[in-house]
Formats: C-alpha cells, structure tokens, sequence
C-alpha cells in the first residue's frame, strides 16, 4: 500500500478535509478528518511513512479534529469527534495537535480489549521487546525517544499490547509525546529529530511528538516477543541504577499499569502471568540519558543484569 | 469462629518469596506472603478455625517453629480477612 507521503500535497488535504484519510497504524485502521493547518502539518510531519489503509477494510476508529465553524474559530475552539461523539469538550486550536494524538491514543485505551494493555513505552532490538511502563512524568517517553533516535525500533509509546496467553507485544508505532523540558534534551540529543507542532498551554505543559517509526520495519505488524520489563523512573535525588526486581512484586506494578487488567478478570490474571514468566524485570533509575541508553544496551545485550 | 475461602482463587508464584493471588470474588489482586498463601490454600479445603488450622499445617513445620507460628498465624489471618479474601462463618 502507499505511503501517506506518496500522495500530493492537494490530494492528501483534500482526502483529510473530507475524512477520508485513512491510516494503518499497527493492527489498527484510522480515519482522520481535520480542517485545521496544525493538523496538516503535524500529521503530514510524524505519518509520512505510515501506509494508507486499504479502503477494503474497516475503519476501526473514526476521528475528526476540527473548527465546527466561524465563532468556534474566532473563539480559538476546536473539537474533537470519536464516531460523531464529542467526549472532551472544547479544545484551544493551539493545543489541537496534542489532543489528536491523545485522542487516538484514547481510542485505544477504551477499546481494544482484545490484548491485555499496559500503559508503556515498547522499544526493540534483534527482535526482542523491552516493555517500559510508567507513570506520567516517569520518564519513559523520553527515554524511548532517545533509545529511537540511538537504532531502537520503537513499537509504541503509550500501549503494550499483549494477546492473552503468549508473551508477546503488538506493535502500535507512534509518534513519542515529549513534554516541557524533555523537548529540549531531545532536540540537543539528536538535532535531526522530527518533531510535530508544539501544544503551549496542556494541562501537561509544553507537548511535542516525535516522528518515531525510524527504523526499516517500523511498520511490520509481526508481533515480537517480550523478554523484559523495565519500570523507568527519572530522578536528580536518586543514585542511578538498574536493579533487578521481583516478578510478583511486578506483577502488581504491571497490572497497576494496564488500562485493562481489572476489566479482563482472571483473564487479565492469566495474560499477565504468563507474560511475566518470560520476563526479567528491573528498576531504572536514572538522571543522565546517555547513562540510560548505556545501561538498556547493555541490559539488551546480557552484559548486565 | 470458623475461617473460609470460597471460591479459591488463581495464584502465580515464581519462586520467590511472595505470590500474586488472584480473588475471583472481588476481581482484586494482592501480593501476599508465601506463607499467607499457603494458609489461604489450606482454608480451602474445608472451612476451619484458627486452633484448626495450626493442627492441620502442624505436620509440615519444624516443630521447634510451633510456637511462634502460633503466635504468628492470627495476625496472617486477620491480614487476609482485612482484604476479604477470606469469610468468617
């Protein structure tokens, strides 16, 4: 299938204004509609390389990013739309960008209870898949965005999505949200970063997202096996290290971690289970990033740990 | 005051020294220790009070342990009854 690049300027507008844009983002189609600039450029910027969806297939999520008309933008007002529904409100244009992305990462955060999801940053390497899960503010995505910047393949930012009973994780490649001084460490890290448009005024600070899918098979849907789980944790008060951790007591992270595991029952219970007999967990505590990716390639290469 | 489990639920332990325990009654899941484990499977079995099932696990400890598992076998059950993992009947 084509590329989103591989269409010309005018017919790629055309096809987004009429919400006909249609993505294949891991084992997911998108629709987009949008009619604002920002929208344009930061979809045009960060899925360049994503194929267009066969139009064959279904749609698994519909979304619309857009000025419902001349008061709403003049009032500096957008909405965001899942399936003609509005569940967000009002959003100001100038943050339109980060709430799109935020959006679809939504889609899949209620829906999609066919896995097991933990709410993690996933990053490759010789195929085998290191899961970082984390809170807000842990620092995962910015240590995802420099382990994609260093010849990681990035397979998601936000979800981990695990097929119950295999120890397996799907790839959902996409864009890796930085915020507030993380999009600065991550411009001097590798200044040939793509980054989106940047949202001022979230309620996350400052948010950009960086092109992530870097690699040659970023945008193969073969899911990879998981031999590790990482819990990172920035901190400036902690020594850095990474720590060998216990399986049950990570279970219980994990499961905190999952947008589902409640939901799933004993289901979640087994899926978690075996997903943690094939994995080695760990603490990463750090504060340098070079220290960090130091400390994942070695991780990944079985010299520590 | 006999002690309960019903219905026993799903375990996963790795050789470590605590096990995740799955509650089907609540759909929650906790951390416990081996031995708090070990005690819920028991009380599976057959609903029993505490005196009961000191005498039942009796035979797998050391005996010169007895009596400070005795002393540390009620404060194990009311952590488990503290997360209604098991019933009073």
């Amino acid at each position: 299938m084509p590329k989103l690049n591989d269409l010309p300027e005018g017919e790629y507008k055309a096809l987004l204004r009429a919400g006909k844009l249609r993505l294949q983002i891991g084992p997911y189609n998108y629709g987009l509609q949008s009619n604002l600039p920002q929208i344009d450029k930061g979809l045009a910027a960060l899925y360049a390389d994503y194929h267009l969806a066969n139009p064959e297939d279904f749609t698994d999520y519909n979304i619309c990013m857009h000025h419902t008309g001349p008061i709403t933008r003049l009032r500096h007002r957008v909405e965001f739309l899942f399936d003609n529904q509005n569940p967000f409100g009002v959003i100001e244009t100038q943050n339109a960008y980060a709430f799109l992305e935020w959006g679809m990462n939504w889609c899949v955060s209620i829906h999609a209870n066919e896995y097991l999801k933990l709410h993690a940053a996933v990053i490759a390497r010789n195929g085998r898949a290191i899961l970082m899960p984390g809170i807000p503010g842990a620092g995962k995505s910015t240590l995802c965005a420099a382990l994609g910047l260093s010849g990681w393949r990035v397979l998601s930012d936000e979800h981990a999505l695990i097929p119950p009973g295999s120890a397996e994780v799907v790839p959902l490649p996409r864009p890796v949200s930085l915020k507030n001084a993380s999009i600065a460490l991550i411009r001097g890290f590798d200044s040939s970063a793509v980054l989106g448009p940047t949202s001022g005024d979230t309620h996350k600070g400052i948010v950009a997202h960086m092109k992530a899918d870097l690699a040659s098979d970023s945008h193969d849907r073969t899911p990879l096996p998981v031999t590790t789980m990482v819990f990172p944790r920035y901190s400036t008060e902690e020594p850095q290290g990474l720590f060998r951790r216990s399986r049950s007591q990570s279970f219980i992270l994990a499961a905190y971690h999952s947008f589902n595991y409640s939901l799933l029952g004993s289901k979640g219970f087994q899926a978690m289970s075996t997903l943690l007999d094939a994995t080695e967990c760990y603490d990463l505590v750090y504060r340098d990033l070079d220290w960090a990716l130091k400390a994942m390639e070695q991780l990944h290469d079985g010299s520590i740990g | 005051m006999l002690l309960s489990v019903a219905p026993l639920g799903e375990f996963y332990n790795c050789n470590e020294d605590t096990t995740v325990y799955f509650d089907p009654a609540s759909g929650d899941t906790h951390l416990l220790s081996n031995f708090a484990a070990y005690l819920l499977r028991q009380l599976a079995v057959q609903p029993m009070d505490i005196e009961q099932l000191i005498t039942r696990i009796a035979p797998d400890i050391d005996p010169q342990d007895i009596p400070e598992l005795s002393r540390h076998v009620p404060d194990v059950i009311a952590e488990l009854a503290a997360l209604d993992v098991i019933a009073e009947l």
